[in-house]
This record gives C-alpha cells, sequence and structure tokens, in this order.
C-alpha cells in the first residue's frame, strides 16, 4: 500500500476506504491481504449486462470451488447451462488477458460448471416461493420471463409462468437449433426454476385461453408480459411476397425446430449477418442443402454474429458473399429461383460503429436458390396484446414501459424483454427480467423504485499468476460426424477448465467470489453483505503487524506539488515536503506480474522482479522513470500509482490553505 | 471561528476545475471572505477525500464548482465528479456532517458572475445555518474479531 504522507485526524483506514472504495483486510494463508471493495467491477464483469460476477466465478473454478461457481453464477444469471453456450459474451471481449495473448474463455468455463452440476446435483434448493401472499403472473416462458420468475419465487412470491407452447424456453427451444443449445439442458434448467415453486403452465395462450382481466380476478397482484420480438422482419423488396420458398429466419428455424416438413432444394441463401443468420445456415445445411450462401451487405468484421459461430459455419461448408444488399427476388412459375443483389462499398461509420454499406450504382448480380432465409431483424408481436387495454406502442414496434418501473400503460402490468428492448441478446433479457422482477417487487411493496444496481462490498484474494499459457481450447464434435442436430461445442473436462480459469488476471482489487458473506472461511469473521444503512462499506480491522503480509513493504519516495509548478517550489517549501523525482511506484500486494505496464513504459524504467516460483512483480527504476504515467491506465490491476498529484498530497495542501486563512483571520 | 470583531463568519472550501472557473476571481479578492480555492485541471480529480479533508481541516462548508455535462473538456469528468458525489453523500453523516453544507454545482464555461452569485448564496445560508458541530472523530469503524 503506498504509505500516506502524514497522519491527520480521522484513522488511516477511513481515508484508505475512502481511496480503495474498501478498507484493507489480511485473509491468511495464500490470499494474504486484500481489499474490502464495494465499488469499480472487474472489466469482464462490468460489461455482463446481468452483472453476472464473472471474476468471482472464474477465481472460485481456478480453487476447485464448482458449487459455490455455479451458485456465484445462479444469483444473477438463473440460466448458466444455456448463457454458458449460447451467450454472445461481452465479458470475454473486454477481457484485459487479451491485451496479454487470448481472452478467457469465460462462456465456456460457466458452461463446465454448469454441466458439472448437472452431474453432481447439490441439495434441492429450499423453496420459498409461496411464503408471501401476493402472486404474480409472468407471460411468456422465454429468458425474460424465467429470470423474472426466478427473482420473484426468490422474493417469496407465488409465481405462475403462462407460455403458449407446449415447452418452456421461447426462443432458446424453438429458434435456437438443438446443436448449439441442446434441448435436454433447457429442460433441466427450467427444472430448476420449476423447483423453486415456480408454476409454469405451457400450451396456455394468454389473450385467447384466459384474458389479463381473468389473471387480476384469479388473484394476480401484478403481471409481467415477456412477449418477445418472435415475428422475423420481411425484407420489403419486389418478388418476395410473389414467389414461394422465402421464409423468416425464425419461421424456418421453427419449423426445423418442430421437424415440420421444410420444402425441398439444392441451394439455399441466407440474407444476413447475425447470430440467428448462422443458426439458419449451419441448420440448412444439416436438413441437406448442398449450397446454403450467406449474402451479407457489410463485410466479415463487421458481422453481428460472434466469430467462432462464423468459424463453426465455414467449417460446416456455408459459403459467404460479402458487400451485398438483396434487390429482388427473382421468381420462375411462382417458385424462387435466385435473389438479385446489389454490389455495396463501405462508407461512413453510423451510429454503430460499423461502416455504412453504399450501394455501387449498377453493379447487380444474381445469386441462384431455391429458398431464401431473411435474417434481417426481429419484432415483437404486438397483435397478441388485448385491444381493450390501453397498450401504447412505441416508434420501434415495441411495447412501450416506463424507463425506470417497467410499468406498461395498464396499472400493475409491467414488461420486459425483447417486448420492449427489440431485438436483443439472451443475456441482455436475462438482465430486463430481473429488472422487471425487481420493479414489480417494489411496486407491490408500495416502495418507490430505486436504482438498485448498489454493488456489495466484496473480500478480494490475490494468488501468484501462472505461468504463461495459452487459451484452452475445447473438444468439439468433428465436421464428419455433424449431419445430425447433435451438440457441436462439448465443452471442458475439469482439469481443463481449472487450467483455463488460472489465465484469469484477476482485474481490480477484489476477486468479489462473496464467499465471505456469512461466516469467514478463514475465521476472520463474520462478513455481512448487508446495507448498514449509511450505504457504506463495512469497515473491518486491519493487520496491525505488516509482517503477515507476505511481500515486504518498500520506503515510499515522498513527491511533488499540488498547484502549478510556478508555484509548485513555494507549496513545496511550506508544506515542509520533501521533493523526489516524479517516479510511478508499484503496488506490489496488487500487482500480478502480467508485464502489460512494459508495453506502455518508452523509458524502460519497468523490471520485472522474480518473487517465487512462478511470481513476478514489477519494479520502477528511479533514475530512468520520467513520471509520464503512461504506464498507469495499462494496469489491470490498480497496482501501478502515479509519483505525482497523489491524493494525501492534495490533502495536504487542502489542510495548509484552510489553516491559513484561519491564521490571516484571527 | 471568531474574527476580530467576535462574529463568526462561515469558512468555504471551493474546489473547481481550471475551465469553468475564471482564474481572476481570487486575485481579484472578488470571492467572499474566508473562501479558499483549489483548482484542479478538471472536476473529475475531485476525491471523496477532498471533501472530508476539507472538513477535518475546518471548512463550514464544501462548495464544487464543475461543468455542466457535455461541456467537460476532457468528456467523462462531469461524470467522474458525480459518481464522487455518490460516495460523498451518504458519508458525510457518518461523520456528522448536515448534507446541506456540501454543494456540487454546474457552470458554462467562463460565467464568473453566475459562479459568485452561487458561492455567495451558499455562503449566506451557511451562514444562516451557524457553525458547524464538531465531527466525529471516528466514522463509524466496526471491528470484526
Amino acid at each position: 500500500m503506498v504509505k500516506p504522507l502524514w497522519n491527520s485526524g480521522f484513522p488511516e483506514s477511513f481515508w484508505q476506504a475512502l481511496e480503495t472504495g474498501g478498507i484493507q483486510m489480511d485473509l491468511g494463508g495464500r490470499y494474504g491481504p486484500r481489499l474490502l471493495q464495494r465499488i469499480d467491477a472487474s472489466p469482464c464483469h462490468a460489461a455482463c449486462p446481468a452483472g453476472v460476477n464473472v471474476k468471482g466465478y472464474v477465481g472460485l473454478i481456478a480453487d476447485g470451488k464448482f458449487r459455490e461457481a455455479v451458485e456465484l453464477v445462479r444469483k444473477d444469471c438463473p440460466l448458466p447451462g444455456i448463457c454458458g453456450r449460447v451467450c454472445t459474451h461481452p465479458c470475454e471481449l473486454n477481457c484485459r488477458r487479451s491485451d496479454l495473448d487470448d481472452p478467457l474463455a469465460i462462456r465456456l468455463l460457466k458452461r463446465f460448471v454448469a454441466d458439472w452440476e448437472l452431474e453432481n446435483p447439490g441439495p434441492a434448493p429450499a423453496r420459498v416461493a409461496g411464503s408471501r401472499p401476493e402472486k404474480v403472473a409472468v407471460i411468456g416462458a422465454g429468458p425474460a420471463g424465467l429470470a423474472a420468475a426466478f427473482d420473484l419465487a426468490n422474493l417469496g412470491y407465488g409465481v405462475t409462468v403462462y407460455e403458449s407452447e407446449e415447452t418452456a424456453g421461447g426462443m432458446l427451444v424453438q429458434c435456437i437449433p438443438s446443436f448449439r443449445l441442446p434441448r435436454e439442458v433447457v429442460a433441466g434448467e427450467v427444472a430448476h426454476i420449476e423447483s423453486l415453486g415456480v408454476e409454469i403452465k405451457t400450451g396456455v395462450r394468454v389473450g385467447k385461453d384466459i384474458s389479463l382481466e381473468e389473471l387480476r380476478d384469479q388473484g394476480y397482484a401484478a403481471i409481467i408480459l415477456t412477449l418477445g420480438a418472435a415475428l422475423g422482419k420481411k425484407m420489403n423488396i419486389p418478388g418476395e411476397r410473389e414467389n414461394t420458398g422465402v421464409f423468416d429466419c425464425l419461421t424456418f428455424l421453427r419449423m426445423a425446430s418442430k421437424g415440420e416438413a421444410i420444402p425441398k432444394g439444392k441451394s439455399l441463401i441466407v440474407v444476413g449477418g447475425g447470430m440467428s443468420a448462422m443458426d439458419a445456415a449451419r441448420t440448412a445445411r444439416r436438413l441437406g442443402f448442398e449450397k446454403v450462401e450467406v449474402v451479407y451487405r457489410r463485410t466479415k468484421e463487421e458481422m453481428p454474429a460472434v466469430p467462432e459461430e462464423v468459424v463453426e459455419a465455414e467449417n460446416e461448408g456455408v459459403t459467404f458473399t460479402f458487400l451485398a444488399g438483396p434487390m429482388e427476388v427473382i421468381g420462375k412459375k411462382g417458385k424462387v429461383a435466385g435473389l438479385l443483389c446489389q454490389r455495396m462499398e463501405l462508407g461512413e461509420p453510423d451510429e454503430s460503429g460499423r461502416r455504412r454499406p453504399v450501394p455501387i450504382k449498377g453493379d447487380t448480380f444474381t445469386v441462384k436458390a431455391d429458398l431464401i432465409v431473411p435474417a434481417i431483424s426481429q419484432e415483437a408481436n404486438l397483435d397478441l396484446l388485448p385491444e381493450n387495454l390501453p397498450f401504447k406502442k412505441s416508434s420501434w414496434g415495441t411495447l412501450e414501459a416506463d424507463s425506470a418501473t417497467l410499468m406498461t400503460d395498464v396499472e400493475g402490468v409491467f414488461a420486459a424483454g425483447d417486448l420492449v428492448l427489440g431485438p436483443d441478446t439472451v443475456i441482455g433479457a436475462i438482465a430486463h427480467g430481473h429488472r422487471a422482477a425487481k420493479a414489480a417487487h417494489a411496486w407491490l411493496e408500495g416502495r418507490p423504485i430505486k436504482d438498485e444496481t448498489q454493488r456489495p462490498i466484496e473480500v478480494g484474494v490475490q494468488p501468484p499468476l501462472p505461468t504463461e499459457r495459452k487459451r484452452a481450447i475445447q473438444p468439439e464434435l468433428p465436421v464428419k460426424k455433424r449431419g445430425g442436430f447433435d451438440e457441436v461445442e462439448l465443452g471442458f473436462a475439469q482439469d481443463l477448465a481449472v487450467r483455463e480459469a488460472e489465465r484469469c488476471l484477476r482485474c481490480g482489487p477484489c476477486d468479489e467470489c462473496q464467499t465471505c458473506a456469512g461466516e469467514c472461511r478463514y475465521r476472520i469473521g463474520l462478513l455481512s453483505f448487508q446495507d448498514n444503512g449509511h450505504n457504506v462499506p463495512l469497515f473491518i480491522r486491519i493487520p496491525e503487524n505488516d509482517e503477515q503480509f507476505p511481500l515486504p513493504l518498500k520506503p515510499e519516495p515522498v513527491a511533488l506539488e499540488w498547484k502549478t509548478r510556478r508555484e509548485g517550489k513555494k507549496v513545496i517549501e511550506r508544506l515542509g515536503m520533501r521533493l523526489s523525482s516524479l517516479v510511478c511506484q508499484v503496488n506490489e500486494k496488487l500487482c500480478r506480474g502480467c508485464e502489460d505496464c512494459l508495453k506502455g513504459c518508452d523509458y524502460e524504467a519497468i523490471l520485472m522482479e522474480p518473487r517465487g516460483e512462478g511470481v513476478q512483480v514489477a519494479r520502477v527504476l528511479a533514475d530512468r522513470c520520467k513520471g509520464c504515467g503512461n504506464c498507469v491506465p495499462l494496469c489491470p490491476t490498480q497496482a501501478m500509482v502515479p509519483g505525482y498529484f497523489r491524493n494525501d498530497f492534495v490533502r495536504r495542501e487542502i489542510d495548509a490553505l484552510l489553516r491559513e486563512s484561519a491564521e490571516v483571520k484571527s | 471561528m471568531k474574527t476580530i470583531e467576535g462574529n463568526w463568519k462561515p469558512r468555504l472550501m471551493i474546489f473547481s476545475c481550471k475551465w469553468c472557473f475564471p482564474l481572476g476571481l481570487e486575485e481579484e479578492k472578488r470571492l467572499p471572505e474566508g473562501s479558499s480555492v483549489l483548482r484542479s485541471l478538471c472536476s473529475g480529480r475531485i476525491h471523496p477525500s477532498f471533501v472530508f479533508q476539507a472538513f477535518e481541516s475546518g471548512a463550514d462548508g464544501v462548495f464544487i464548482a464543475a461543468c455542466e455535462d457535455g461541456d467537460c473538456h476532457y468528456g467523462t469528468g462531469t461524470e467522474m465528479l458525480e459518481n464522487t458525489i455518490g460516495r460523498v453523500d451518504p458519508l458525510l453523516d457518518m461523520i456528522g456532517i448536515e448534507s446541506s453544507r456540501f454543494r456540487v454545482r454546474y457552470f458554462p464555461p467562463g460565467k464568473a458572475d453566475m459562479i459568485l452569485e452561487s458561492v455567495q448564496e451558499f455562503r449566506d445560508q451557511l451562514e444562516a445555518t451557524g457553525p458547524r458541530g464538531p465531527l466525529s472523530s471516528t466514522p463509524h469503524l466496526t471491528e470484526v474479531k
């Protein structure tokens, strides 16, 4: 820890708590000292729409604590096995390890613990649903509805989920093909939610079999609508309606997944570059289409589908035509014969940051096909909503709901998921479902809805960084064996998962595993995650003896001024500071030895110092360091501290200013 | 504190960023008596601990002048300041300071009169409220056995 410049009236732990957002304590053993922290999530954690504690569960996997890991995932994501397979993993895109070599395979680690739990089922979860008198109805058993039901059941409400299809899961079972997401996995996770006491009524279409008013009369105090965005958008080009053989992506996938007859043919075109497009193309290959062509208006880099999906599609023989936009469906005797395409080039970036496709005038070409599957976008089917109630439609074709309370214009009816957001990811829908549950809970209790994203204080650990290691590769079904709809990805075995989890750099000062909640495993004391009324961290005693820390403390040089350089010397004299060179310093307790800082240093002023097997820490060479601070933002664990303008220097300056003004007056 | 006449005057600590706070204000002594100014490059740099240090060193009120959202020279400074305030507010209560003694105002660049008016108003309010009580020296440190 960077030592304070001088001591003031408040205990040092108070200032430290302010500096770090928490306070330091020693957990002993290999965990050593860490900071109790309540703000600043690690990049992966911050990137997750549902706020899944990525670093926490990855750390627990590395420790071999699989049960705790899956339970930690489930706190924010009730569908770990599903997300472990189909999530678009924004966490991996933000992983700081990708600066070093490759990002962690976070999605597959989550899948591993979910699979592990299936093989090693734990004790049945406590049935808390129904402990409150109020009942809540959720309409739609997709990810948003299931997440809302899960939360409300855990809060003690009696929850009934109404699903119009025969199986619960929404898009997860209707459209995502089973080679990506086996139906047993969905059934397992739905069963887990049911085991909490949630009742799922399938085959009941609300609005037809039962109306919202009837639900009200049956005693449901609140209703959450999660109808999704289950309509595929049309291309709206000539020839689309006149010719048979154009199926929007969702209809196509739904037919394939239900085993309904799809017109036979040799070649098929998928229009679009998203996840559904890849699903449709890979499904078409499995249905026996010899030539499957994906037509996309931009290039491979701009494709919204995650790269591994594109690679798998290529492996399975799907071909791509980039920079081509659909212009006209060409028919022959009322049947699709091909697609007239407009050649595009990339222009200026649009609002999404991707470069906009611009047509090259006069440059068109035709792709022959027997079937065309547009996978452009999806929209909500608002016709399902009862007409007698004043629901409002937004200009985006979604249902309008209050942005804070998620309540629609009908009192007590909330809406979440794709129905409100428009087509989004599974994890986005889950996050929105959580919000709807919170909103309904607050409304039922008659409280205003506040931002409940406040993060708890947490304890972290800092084990040594293992030696450099490449990202683990999961086994996959060989391309030759992929004729059927068996799952392609096979997931990590246990030892591979642990090795992969150990690659985590543990960015940020805390592991956030929350195993300190309840009785601390090191018997340091009882830590509470509860708000203590002041909305501030709970303070824990700091060990007095520095020897408890595994790494020795180095004396800190005292450095410079706060105000302008012109006045700098004056300030230093007045405050009695000792001047030394402007050097960065390394907080050795936070340094993970990842060498990221080396990349930022133009003066070769950083040296890696070995500290035992597999452990190294950065050291700044004071004679070379120019204090430019380039290395500071590169440090994923905030271990690099600039040597100037430190908070305690400024505090001393404030103290001097106020005392001076007091002297002048008296 | 007492002045020579024996009248108590509030001591005011002003934090500001250098972009919205004209340099002349303190040099021309246009600010109310008893105010100290600390100017940082950006109000995003104002750390929660600065506010507490000011109170600990005897300030009766802390005023932060910052750029309006969207006007920040560096883009995200105002956002960072808001994060800071979120951490300061709940803790003020713990050290025994009324939240009315801490004020944040946003200004367009270079509007000296607006700042002066706002600071004066804050000072008048502090004067009306009177001197603050002693700080609780131990901010609720919970020891865990």
